[in-house]
């Protein structure tokens, strides 16, 4: 059996002047989740495209199950949701699933995929009249039809409603636990790497910027930022409220990082006061990665 | 692949407008003009290969490309050259309703009675020769886009049906008599009325088709080279 499910080595992807990975490299173990984290244009397509074989690096090596994605698609031994994927007009869903079964030379049945992918109820449906949750559990039934070793999921809750996230998470879990199947996706919720992955790999403008369990990239990029302005800040007791991780003075104008913005809040006016223009904000992932690009969070 | 053919057929038969303009419009054309003369057989029964070959490999490709669709298909372990040569399949599979409907027009309302073995040849003619046709449809709907393919397809049926001769009647005047000499239509009319009435028929039409075989084929894989969302 081959060491790693996915391999990244040192893989490089350029568009034109656009530098969409740029040397990275990380590795999926068998039976493992890893969450490919990161915001719009960080790379995580490009990086699903080329464990798919849909693009060729320009340098590095992309392994997947022990040899190339193309050899490993062709196989049948990969299951993938793309982004850019869609599904047809004039097909009902159950002629989707059949499909694909067939496609996958009949591992599993037309039923069971249906069950699965919780479209038993809408089989008879046609494929355009779905709603936009309901079309990607089409297009992870397709994923599944061949009980692949390995699933690729391309930002697969995009379009879905909390409910239909939760439903669509369960289903995944569910093929996991039954089949061990080694499971990536791309998201750029920290939440949902949070919850799902074994793993996050986080990636900022093609390059690798952080590889850990989920907990410790949380703690990186999680928590709130408190901006206020005070008279006279004195950046070693703010530092010392509780709940703060990090403080920024400019010219009166405060920011705090904190994973607790409750306790924080509450002493800033209990023990320093005088506070004017208090703003409590999520810390975006785009500012967090600005910070794990640059170190500064490490 | 036969998964994909079988898919690909439920939709085709599922389309009625589809049916209509490639089984009943010929059969209608036969029984108003042309009842009971074989040369209208002939002629419509080209119509319905030509048409159901061009449409069934070519049409709904620019919007399974538009849609993502092909996309979603290449992460699956169906390779491009099966995805083709599904395709193809799909296209001469696909010509059968439409020829067998005129058959069943002619001998049923038009009174022909042909022997077997020149029905048999007639039909065998008219699949092989639709070959051309699947492959130049495959190749618009590769290269057109949207609304645009659908419509340059039907266009592309119609000049080719009229310069080859299989709607209107007479020559057509100087040059374009030997451009009609040129095109696949007028070839496979001029095979179809051959097998049917039982005479030989020369090279040189086999060589027309076998060219346009070869012209679309090359067009359909240099298509695909060089297309990044199919």
């Amino acid at each position: 059996m081959e060491r790693a499910a996915v391999e990244f080595h040192e893989v490089s992807k350029r568009y034109g002047q656009v530098r969409a990975l740029d040397a990275a490299g990380f590795t999926v173990a068998r039976g493992e989740t890893v969450s490919l984290l990161g915001h719009n244009g960080a790379g995580k397509s490009t990086a699903v495209a080329l464990m798919l074989g849909l693009v060729r690096p320009d340098g590095g090596r992309v392994g997947v199950l022990g040899g190339s994605p193309a050899k490993a698609v062709a196989r049948g031994r990969v299951g993938a949701m793309l982004q850019s994927g869609g599904l047809p007009d004039g097909a009902s869903v159950r002629d989707i699933v059949r499909l694909a079964c067939g496609l996958y030379g009949g591992r599993r049945k037309v039923g069971e995929v249906l069950e699965l992918a919780g479209l038993t109820e809408l089989a008879g449906r046609q494929a355009t009249a779905l709603s936009g949750g309901q079309a990607q559990r089409v297009r992870f039934a397709i994923a599944v039809a061949g009980r692949p070793e390995l699933l690729f999921l391309d930002e697969p809750t995009v379009a879905m409603d909390v409910e239909a996230r939760r439903e669509f998470w369960d289903a995944v879990r569910a093929c996991r636990e039954a089949e061990g199947t080694t499971v990536v996706f791309a998201t750029h919720y920290l939440e949902e790497a949070d919850q799902f992955a074994d793993r996050v790999v986080v990636l900022g403008h093609g390059r690798v910027v952080a590889d850990a369990a989920p907990a410790t990239v949380k703690a990186r990029v999680g928590g709130r930022i408190v901006r206020c302005v005070l008279a006279e800040p004195d950046p070693q007791r703010l530092l010392a409220l509780p709940g703060v991780t990090e403080v920024t003075v400019r010219a009166g104008q405060v920011e705090l990082r904190t994973d607790d913005a409750d306790r924080t809040v509450g002493a800033l006016y209990s023990a320093i006061g005088g506070v004017r223009d208090l703003e409590v904000t999520g810390a975006g992932l785009d500012e967090a990665l600005i910070l794990l690009s640059s170190g500064k969070a490490a | 692949m036969l998964p994909l053919v079988r898919f690909e057929l439920v939709r085709a038969l599922r389309n009625v407008k589809y049916l209509v303009f490639l089984v009943a419009v010929p059969v209608g054309f036969y029984l108003m003009w042309g009842r009971g003369s074989d040369a209208a057989l002939v002629a419509m029964a080209v119509y319905a290969a030509t048409g159901g070959a061009l449409m069934a490999a070519g049409g709904g490709v620019a919007d399974d490309r538009a849609q993502g669709w092909l996309r979603q298909l290449r992460v699956t372990p169906l390779s491009g050259a099966r995805w083709l040569a599904g395709r193809v399949v799909l296209g001469v599979v696909m010509t059968l309703p439409g020829i067998l409907a005129v058959c069943l027009a002619a001998v049923l309302v038009g009174r022909t009675d042909l022997p077997p073995t020149r029905w048999a040849a007639l039909a065998g003619v008219l699949l092989a020769g639709s070959l051309p046709f699947c492959l130049l449809g495959l190749f618009l709907g590769l290269t057109l886009r949207g609304k645009t393919a659908q419509l340059g397809i039907v266009v592309v049926f119609f000049a080719l049906a009229a310069l080859g001769g299989v709607i209107g009647q007479g020559d057509l005047p100087g040059a374009w008599q030997r451009v009609r000499e040129l095109t696949p239509s007028h070839s496979l009319l001029l095979y179809g009325g051959a097998a049917a009435n039982g005479r030989d028929t020369g090279l040189g039409q086999a060589g027309v088709l076998a060219a346009w075989t070869a012209l679309a084929g090359a067009a359909v894989l240099a298509r695909r080279r060089w297309s990044s969302d199919g």
